[in-house]
C-alpha cells in the first residue's frame, strides 16, 4: 500500500513540475488556434486563420529568414572557432593554459545584456553600424564558449595515438585536422551546432540591441507585442517553438543517440 | 624496400631519469628484431625515436646509411604499428589502409586496389566497406599492420603489437606476423615484454634493461648462452650458484663452490675476461637439471630433497633444496615419468656443457 502511496505521490509530483514547465507553452500554442480577436479564454476553435494572418504579414517572414540566416552562419562561426580553441588547447602545450581556457569560457557566466552593451558600445566607437551582421557577431560571442566547451571535453589521449599514425602515414597538420580530428569529433561539433542554433533562434536582448531595420524574429515578436495581445503573436510563437522542438528531436535522433551506439 | 637501422651512442634522459645510456645497435636489412625488456627499460623510448616521435638527448639514427635524427615522423622511411591499433574510427578499412597512399597522391581508384591487396594478404579479403568499430581486436590489428605496410616502408615499427589479445591469438598473429615478414621482407622492429613472442618471431633478440642493451643476438644465443645475469634471468627460469675462480687455464676453469670445486671448458666463460680468485656464478636452466646416483662426467652439486613438484603437461617442475646450503632453491624440469619414491639418494646432477658461467654484477659486453 504504501508503495502504490508513494508512487501516486511520484507521479503527482512530476505532472506538477512538468506542468509548471510546459503549462505556459500548451496555452500560448492553444490560443494561436483561437477562432477570435483576443487570445484569452473562453476558447473558440479550433482556426488556422492567425497562421495565415503570419505567413500573410511580409515583416514576420523576413524576420523569420533573418533569424535562420544568423543562427546558421553564427553557429557555424561559433563551431569552427570553438573547434580551434579546443584543438588548440587540447593537442598543444600553451602558456597559462588554464586561465586561457577559463577566458573562453568566461563569456557563459556573463549576462547577455552585457554583452550586448559592450558591442553596442565597441560597434559605436568603431563607428559599425547596427545589422544582421553585428547581431551575428553577438551570437558568435555567446555561442563559442558553449561549443568549446562541449568540444574541448570530447578530446581525450586516445585520439593522440590516432593523429599520430595519421601524421606517421604523411599527413599535414591541417589533413590532420581536417581529415581525422573533425571527422572524429564530428557528433560533438554536430551537437555544438545544435544547441548554438537554438540559441541564437530565440535570444532576444543581444538582438535587440544591436539590429537596426533588419531584424530577428524574437524582436520582430516583441515588437508586435507592444501594440496589444493578439492570437498572432501566440501563432509566431509556436512557429518558433516547434522550430526549436524539430531542433532538438533531430539533434537526439542523429548525434545523442549515434553517440549511444558507439 | 627494406633498410638497415643502426643506432649510434643513443642516450636519452627525461628530466634527471636516463631512459638510454649510450646504446649502439644496429638492426640489419630485411631482419626481424626484437627489442625485449621489462617495463621501463627503455625499449619503447627507442622505438619512438626511430620513428621520430621523440628526439634523443645526444646520439645519431641512421636508416639506409642515412641520418634521420631529426626527420619528423613522416619523413622518414619508417611506419608505426601502435598498441592500441589507432585505426581511423570514422574511415571504412579500405580507406584506412589506403590513408597513407592518399596523403602520397595516390588516386582512389589505385589506392583502393592496392589497399585490397594488402587486406588479403593479412587475412582481411573483402572487409574493405566494413568500420574499425565491426571488428575483433584480431582483426584490428590485421588492418592496422595493413595500413603501415602499405606505404612500403623501409623499417616497420610494432609497439607491443600483441599485447591486448588472448593467448592462442597471440600465438597466431605471431606466426602470421613472421609470414608476412618474410614476404615483404621488409626490417621489423618489434617491442615486447614476453621472451617467448621474441624468440618465437625474432631473428635478432635486443635485451634491454635499465636504459641499456644488456645482449643482442639469435634467439638460441640469447637464451643458451645469454652474457649476463640480467639475460639469464630474463630470458625464462634460471638457477645460479656462485663461486670463486681457483684457477683458469686454456682449456678449462676451476671454480670452488660451497657445493664443491667444479671444472668447466673455457667455452663456457661466453669470451668473458675472468681470472684467479674472482666471484662468478654458475647458472643452469632448470631442463638441464638432471637427478641421480651416478655423476659419471656432470658436475655433482650434492644431496637435494624435492619440496614441491607440479606437472606441467610436457614436465614436471620441481624445487629442490640442496642440503649442503639449505636455504637455496633450484628448480628443475624433470621427465614427464619422474619416480620421486626414494628421495635418498637422489644428487643433483648437471652436465658441464649445458651450465654458463657469469661474472658476478658484470655486463660483459
Amino acid at each position: 500500500m504504501r508503495g502504490t502511496w508513494a508512487n501516486w505521490l511520484g507521479a503527482g509530483y512530476a505532472a506538477v513540475i512538468y506542468g509548471f514547465i510546459f503549462l505556459p507553452v500548451a496555452v500560448l500554442v492553444l490560443f494561436s488556434f483561437q477562432d477570435g480577436r483576443f487570445p484569452i479564454p473562453p476558447f473558440n476553435g479550433p482556426s488556422l486563420k492567425w497562421y495565415q494572418a503570419v505567413l500573410a504579414d511580409s515583416s514576420l517572414t523576413d524576420a523569420l529568414v533573418n533569424s535562420l540566416l544568423v543562427a546558421l552562419i553564427s553557429s557555424a562561426a561559433a563551431c569552427l572557432l570553438g573547434f580551434l580553441s579546443a584543438y588548440g588547447l587540447a593537442r598543444y602545450k600553451l602558456p597559462a593554459a588554464g586561465f586561457q581556457r577559463a577566458l573562453i569560457i568566461a563569456p557563459f557566466t556573463v549576462s547577455y545584456l552585457i554583452i550586448g552593451l559592450g558591442l553596442l558600445i565597441m560597434f559605436n566607437t568603431f563607428g559599425v553600424s547596427r545589422s544582421l551582421f553585428t547581431v551575428g557577431v553577438g551570437h558568435v560571442v555567446i555561442n563559442t564558449p558553449l561549443c568549446f566547451a562541449i568540444i574541448y571535453s570530447q578530446f581525450g589521449d586516445h585520439q593522440v595515438n590516432i593523429e599520430r599514425a595519421a601524421r606517421d602515414l604523411g599527413a599535414s597538420d591541417l589533413q590532420i585536422m581536417t581529415l581525422v580530428t573533425a571527422p572524429m569529433l564530428l557528433p560533438a561539433i554536430t551537437a555544438g551546432f545544435f544547441l548554438s542554433f537554438t540559441f541564437s533562434w530565440d535570444e532576444f536582448i543581444i538582438a535587440f540591441l544591436l539590429s537596426r531595420f533588419d531584424v530577428t524574429l524574437p524582436v520582430e515578436i516583441w515588437s508586435l507585442l507592444r501594440s496589444g495581445l493578439n492570437p498572432k503573436t501566440n501563432a509566431v510563437g509556436s512557429i518558433v517553438f516547434l522550430f526549436s522542438v524539430f531542433i532538438l528531436v533531430v539533434l537526439e535522433l542523429t548525434v545523442f543517440r549515434k553517440h549511444k551506439a558507439q | 624496400m627494406t633498410a638497415e637501422v643502426t643506432i649510434d651512442r643513443i642516450t636519452h634522459r627525461f628530466g634527471g631519469f636516463v631512459a638510454l645510456n649510450d646504446v649502439n645497435l644496429t638492426i640489419g636489412a630485411g631482419e626481424f628484431a626484437v627489442l625485449l625488456g621489462p617495463s621501463g627499460c627503455g625499449k619503447t623510448t627507442l622505438l619512438s625515436m626511430i620513428g621520430g616521435f621523440l628526439n634523443p638527448s645526444e646520439g645519431r639514427i641512421l636508416i639506409g646509411g642515412n641520418d634521420v635524427t631529426h626527420l619528423p615522423p613522416s619523413a622518414r622511411p619508417t611506419t608505426t604499428m601502435f598498441q592500441d591499433y589507432a585505426l581511423f574510427p570514422h574511415m571504412s578499412l579500405l580507406d584506412n589502409v589506403g590513408f597513407g597512399l592518399r596523403m602520397r597522391g595516390m588516386s582512389r581508384p589505385q589506392r583502393n586496389a592496392r589497399a585490397e591487396g594488402l587486406l588479403e594478404l593479412v587475412g582481411l579479403p573483402d572487409a574493405g566497406s566494413r568500420k574499425p568499430h565491426e571488428l575483433s581486436g584480431g582483426q584490428r590489428q590485421r588492418v592496422a599492420l595493413a595500413r603501415a605496410l602499405a606505404v612500403e616502408p623501409d623499417v616497420l615499427l610494432l609497439d607491443e603489437p600483441l599485447g591486448a589479445l588472448d593467448l592462442k591469438l597471440r600465438r597466431q598473429m605471431q606466426d602470421e606476423l613472421k609470414a608476412i615478414q618474410r614476404r615483404v621482407g621488409t626490417t621489423f622492429i618489434h617491442v615486447t615484454h614476453d621472451q617467448e613472442e621474441a624468440m618465437a618471431i625474432a631473428d635478432v633478440i635486443i635485451v634491454m634493461n635499465g636504459g641499456e642493451v644488456q645482449h643482442a643476438g639469435v634467439p638460441e644465443e640469447i637464451y643458451l648462452r645469454p652474457n649476463n645475469h640480467f639475460t639469464a634471468a630474463f630470458m625464462g627460469e634460471a638457477n645460479f650458484i656462485r663461486g670463486d675462480v681457483l684457477q683458469v687455464s686454456s682449456k678449462s676453469v676451476d671454480i670452488q663452490t660451497a657445493l664443491g670445486v667444479h671444472r668447466f671448458a673455457v667455452s663456457v666463460l661466453n669470451g668473458a675476461a675472468i681470472g684467479t680468485g674472482q666471484t662468478v656464478e654458475i647458472c643452469f636452466r632448470p631442463e638441464h637439471v638432471r637427478l641421480g646416483a651416478n655423476a659419471g662426467k656432470s658436475c655433482d652439486f650434492g644431496q637435494v630433497v624435492v619440496t614441491d613438484v607440479a606437472f606441467f603437461g610436457t614436465h614436471h617442475r620441481c624445487l629442490l633444496q640442496l642440503e649442503a646450503t639449505g636455504d637455496q632453491k633450484i628448480t628443475a624440469h624433470l621427465p614427464q615419468t619422474l619416480d620421486l619414491k626414494d628421495q635418498s639418494k637422489l644428487r643433483l646432477l648437471v652436465k658441464p656443457s649445458d651450465a654458463i658461467v657469469l661474472p658476478l654484477n658484470g655486463s660483459s659486453k
